[in-house]
């Protein structure tokens, strides 16, 4: 992910509690080493490398669930989000982990194969055999990304893990999932997230409250080189040419939020907004690169005053 | 001294606290007391902090940048021409006018800042 996560929980230090903290951690790893496309032992590796030739191939009940997940969502934004951009992503030059490509330096983007060209999300299956074992079934030739939903998915699960032990937040890399609310905050408050200014890191534009609820950025500016950023439009299969430079989310789940910022981000800000108001519970802060900020009818209720 | 500081100097030797957010700092924790991860790529912050001991800090509110000062010189950025709309999308072009958000200034909240923050990916 080549990100921080962050487990906050507002609970008594007590063995049952770090267990519950070091279980989370060791799930964070654990998705790391599985849906890293990065990774060439990882499950989701293993299921691209697949030669599957119109075979359905066994996954983990999690790698279906994320892959249910993104084409759900490539469903719900008419395929602005697209799990099957890894070669338009890797043609634009993101072919390494963000990390290399800042010390290496990125490939000089190449134009994309037209069997390459994303869209092909329609052709993904994802169902249980008699025994109950999860199939994926990936479009021939195409794999599979689920860097856009993946951060998303582990901090709900995390979440998941600790709400019991009380309230807190799983904040994987800015995309967060919260409940409960903040110590020393009012009932009913939630937590306070900062939202970073899209182009000055560590500098706040504003502050929400996140009540048991997510929140997610996304950004053309962070993972980017020269000639292109990580955000692939897949209707033109190139780095999104939007005027937005970051949309912040706010939604239900992580991985709803994450998707929502993403879609936004692409289809930049009048088209964004009319796609927001079809998303119930769905509310975003929009960085224009114009240098002025957008949001949809009910941030307000969302922002501290 | 911000809230989770203050936690830090109230919990006894090896507990550890993270850091608001917009404290310019990140979210760094002591690693033997938190079990502070490193593996891979991703690195684990781990926090427990006692909710008995969050003292009643004033609250400082955080540098409030607007984007009207710092993007200004800098969006060429992501300046760009137009998408084209798909079909689901043909309600407006990007030139349409929207009105921009008025943020609040300097947000604050009785005794409360935050702890975490949203960054882009």
């Amino acid at each position: 992910m080549t990100t921080d996560i962050e487990l906050l929980l507002d609970a008594t230090p007590t063995p049952s509690v770090d267990a519950a903290l070091a279980e989370v951690e060791a799930f964070f790893m654990s998705v790391e080493q599985r849906f890293s496309r990065f990774l060439e032992d990882s499950e989701l590796s293993v299921l691209n490398r697949s030669e599957n030739a119109g075979r359905p191939v066994p996954v983990s009940p999690e790698l279906a669930r994320l892959v249910q997940l993104a084409v759900a969502a490539a469903r719900r934004s008419d395929g602005v989000f697209d799990p099957t951009v890894i070669a338009a992503l890797e043609a634009a030059g993101y072919d390494r982990s963000i990390d290399l490509i800042r010390a290496q330096g990125a490939a000089f983007p190449r134009p994309l194969a037209a069997d390459d060209r994303p869209g092909r999300w329609r052709e993904i299956q994802v169902r249980q055999d008699a025994r109950g074992s999860w199939l994926v079934l990936r479009p021939e030739g195409q794999r599979l990304d689920l860097g856009g939903i993946a951060k998303g998915w582990a901090a709900d699960r995390g979440a998941g893990m600790l709400r019991p032990l009380g309230p807190g937040v799983v904040n994987a890399g800015g995309d967060m999932r919260a409940w409960g609310d903040q110590p020393g905050a009012d009932t009913g408050t939630g937590w306070l997230a900062a939202v970073d200014h899209p182009l000055t890191a560590g500098v706040d534009v504003a502050w929400l409250h996140v009540r048991d609820g997510a929140v997610a950025t996304s950004s053309v500016v962070t993972r980017r080189w020269a000639g292109g950023h990580h955000l692939i439009d897949p209707r033109t299969g190139s780095p999104a040419d939007t005027n937005l430079l970051s949309v912040t989310a706010l939604a239900p789940t992580a991985a709803e939020a994450e998707v929502a910022a993403k879609v936004v981000l692409v289809l930049g800000r009048v088209p964004g907004l009319e796609w927001l108001a079809g998303e119930a519970d769905v509310e975003a802060l929009l960085a224009g690169a114009d240098g002025q900020f957008y949001g949809t009818p009910g941030i307000s209720r969302w922002l501290v005053a | 001294m911000d809230q989770l500081d203050r936690v830090s100097a109230s919990r006894p030797a090896g507990a550890g606290a993270g850091h608001p957010a917009g404290s310019g700092r990140r979210p760094g924790i002591s690693k033997a007391a938190l079990g502070k991860a490193k593996l891979g790529a991703i690195a684990v912050s781990v926090v427990a902090f006692l909710g008995s001991l969050v003292a009643v800090a004033q609250a400082s509110p955080a540098a409030i940048a607007r984007m009207n000062t710092a993007a200004a010189g800098q969006a060429t950025l992501a300046q760009s021409a137009p998408v084209a709309p798909s079909s689901r999308f043909r309600g407006g072009s990007q030139g349409s006018a929207v009105a921009p958000l008025n943020l609040p200034q300097r947000p604050q909240m009785r005794n409360v800042r935050p702890l975490v923050r949203s960054r882009g990916s």
